[in-house]
């Protein structure tokens, strides 16, 4: 049961939304509506995205919220209306450093130099755990970089088409806007984003890191008694695989340097 | 002395001392117990223009690969199992031609989540359960057709063998097997011509996850990931008629207006994953334990259950985070329509399922 006219919500981290300076219009003659594209080739004008509130304020009756996904903020503005008393009931119940999902249209203005703002106008917004926002993350940066491997290969060959790019696995969706994408901004240097995908999954394992940490926190402090706690006891207990220690051993020795734990003896831990 | 080249067409009864030019398919390798002990073993599919057969070689050079063409000589055939086998030992001879050899259709291999009925014949790989014998008659014979689910590490389907049963519990690979759309979904046959081999699977009973954007086919056992980003106005609290179990907007059935009512629930939404969204249905048992919603709740006389608590509930349970999603999918007139068997928060388990294949597309 695909309905087949609902407007697709793109997942967009703040930082590609950014870079946005081109829209174009998309559909036939009166239903004709503004979409941005970005030079990533995400097109559209609705999206969702996770992050956590860093300002929220109101005046008047319209409140703005700024919402931090770790490479830059969403724009929210929302202004109640008859039609949307349901969004008005979620936006009361969100604060400031609660994590959410938002998913709103958008809507753009260009300055005179050229720099475009997107304000977002919510449809939904709930607060999530943080497991949900690190998996929005994920996927995005996927799709990011799905993208990415397509405008590079559009740059290469100058020839490529929709449908080599569908022939090489992209969706005709994502062909069809990486295509308009790729000669709207040809002198966008990608190297740039890239960079920023770099920093989403170095900072992905700081984040698993900093949660393998508390858990080898508290096995430690649970056995202080009994003169420490061996490497082995821990990995078991973490039911870590010892060919697979990288991320332990990162752990370990963040511990030891913020001084939470101290070597007892020889590969034998103890909290401070 | 050597004997003529035979086609694989032509080997239909038990013989001995057969030459062949064939090309080989696929060759697995399998551990058995002997009297002497030990031992290994290959098995595996090979072909000519003529047609495809099952082989066991008892003993063969280190050297055969798939992929090439040899002739074979002083190698039997045995049946089994009214299929016809071709065996090789220590006596039989290979010699590698330099050449390209036209084996007769080959069926491509699909994951189940990939089948479509644009390929009518197709091999797939699985694990079969669920084993049901019917019986049927054809020209005044009582034949028995044996039914199966087969489960990949994409999805499930069900399975039909006319006359044949089937090895359940452990992977098979099967070339050949013809796929038709019926009720809705799509099912496997299969009939003499079937290829039937056994092979080393790893399958967990998790499968894996699938992105929206390829949930294209009608088979069950699909997972998928996602945020709901709406639900469905009238998805809550439902009455049924005690009696008939139908669904009523009234407060009394028109049939049974004495029996009374029970309470059910049921949803309706679209998940969204990134790489697309559907319409997805869920019932009492795919939301019970996310929701919070118990039956001892839906079935308290004293106290029946409220529409606006039972909204609160599945907003809380559903509404808040990334869920992970266990179903299957139909063909209906408007599309693919997917009901969902079991609804699951996404845990850290699941996240790195999802990570690890994000990744290997990029490995
Ligand atoms: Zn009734």
């Amino acid at each position: 049961m695909n309905d087949k006219k609902r407007e697709p919500a793109r997942w967009i981290i703040a930082r590609e939304l950014r870079e946005c300076t081109e829209t174009v219009m998309e559909g036939e003659g009166e239903s004709q509506k503004e979409n941005f594209i970005t030079p990533l080739g995400t097109r559209g004008r609705r999206i969702l995205f996770c992050g956590k509130i860093t300002s929220k304020t109101e005046e008047n009756e319209m409140t703005k919220l700024a919402v931090s996904d770790s490479t830059g903020a969403f724009y929210v503005s929302f202004f109640p209306k008859d039609f949307n008393q349901a969004v008005k009931e979620q936006i009361d119940l969100v604060n400031q450093d609660d994590t959410v999902i938002v998913m709103g249209k958008t809507s753009f203005y260009k300055t005179d130099e050229g720099r475009m703002y997107v304000n977002i106008n919510p449809e939904s917004i709930r607060i999530i755990d943080e497991d949900s926002s690190q998996y929005w993350m994920s996927r995005s940066a996927f799709l990011l970089k799905r993208r990415i491997l397509g405008i590079k290969e559009l740059k290469k060959n100058p020839d490529s088409t929709e449908s080599s790019l569908v022939s090489l696995g992209f969706t005709e969706d994502e062909a069809s806007a990486m295509v308009q994408s790729s000669s709207l901004y040809s002198s966008y240097d990608i190297a740039r984003m890239e960079e920023i995908l770099m920093e989403i999954s170095a900072s992905k394992v700081s984040e698993s890191t900093s949660e393998l940490k508390d858990k080898i926190f508290e096995i430690i402090k649970a056995r202080n008694g009994l003169g420490g706690v061996t490497y082995d006891e821990i990995a078991r207990e973490m039911k870590i695989d010892m060919q697979s220690t990288q991320e332990m051993d990162q752990a370990l020795t963040l511990l030891l340097e913020e001084g939470e734990i101290f070597e007892s003896s020889r590969r034998k831990y103890k909290t401070v | 002395m050597e004997s003529a080249i035979k086609k694989i067409e032509e080997l239909v009864k038990e013989e001995t001392n057969i030459t062949i030019k064939v090309k080989i398919l696929s060759i697995s390798q399998k551990e058995a117990n002997t009297q002497k002990g030990k031992s290994v073993y290959h098995y595996g599919l090979l072909g000519d223009p003529t047609g495809v057969i099952p082989f066991t070689a008892w003993s063969m050079p280190t050297t055969v690969r798939d992929k090439d063409v040899y002739q074979i000589s002083k190698c039997y055939t045995k049946k089994f199992n009214e299929k016809i086998r071709i065996y090789f030992d220590q006596g039989t001879e290979f010699k590698l031609l330099p050449e390209e050899l036209e084996v007769k259709r080959t069926y491509r291999y699909y994951s189940i989540r990939d089948l479509n009925t644009n390929d009518k014949y197709v091999t797939v790989e699985g694990i079969l359960s669920n084993e049901k014998e019917r019986e049927y008659e054809k020209e005044g014979q009582k034949k028995a057709i044996y039914q199966y689910i087969m489960r990949d590490q994409t999805g499930t389907i069900p399975l039909s063998s006319f006359g044949t049963k089937l090895p359940v519990g452990k992977g098979v690979r099967i070339e050949g097997a013809k796929l038709d759309l019926f009720n809705g979904y799509y099912r496997l046959n299969t009939y003499e011509k079937t290829a039937i081999e056994d092979v080393n699977l790893k399958i967990t009973e998790d499968p894996e996850y699938s992105y929206i954007k390829d949930v294209k086919t009608p088979v069950g056992g699909i997972k998928v990931s996602g945020f709901i980003i709406s639900l469905g106005e009238k998805s809550g609290l439902l009455t049924r008629c005690r009696e008939c179990n139908t669904k009523l907007d009234d407060l009394r059935c028109a049939d049974h207006p004495e029996a009374g009512v029970k309470y059910d629930v049921f949803i309706y939404f679209t998940v969204d994953d990134g790489t697309g969204y559907m319409q997805v249905n869920a019932g009492f048992d795919a939301i019970s334990e996310i929701t919070g919603i118990t039956s001892e709740y839906l079935s308290d006389e004293k106290m029946p259950p409220l529409k606006k608590e039972i909204r609160s509930r599945i907003d809380r349970g559903l509404m808040h985070g990334a869920i992970s999603i266990n179903g299957n999918a139909r063909m209906t007139e408007q599309g693919i329509s997917f009901k969902a068997m079991k609804i699951e928060r996404l845990d850290q388990k699941n996240y790195r399922q999802i990570v690890s294949i994000q990744e290997e597309e990029f490995a």
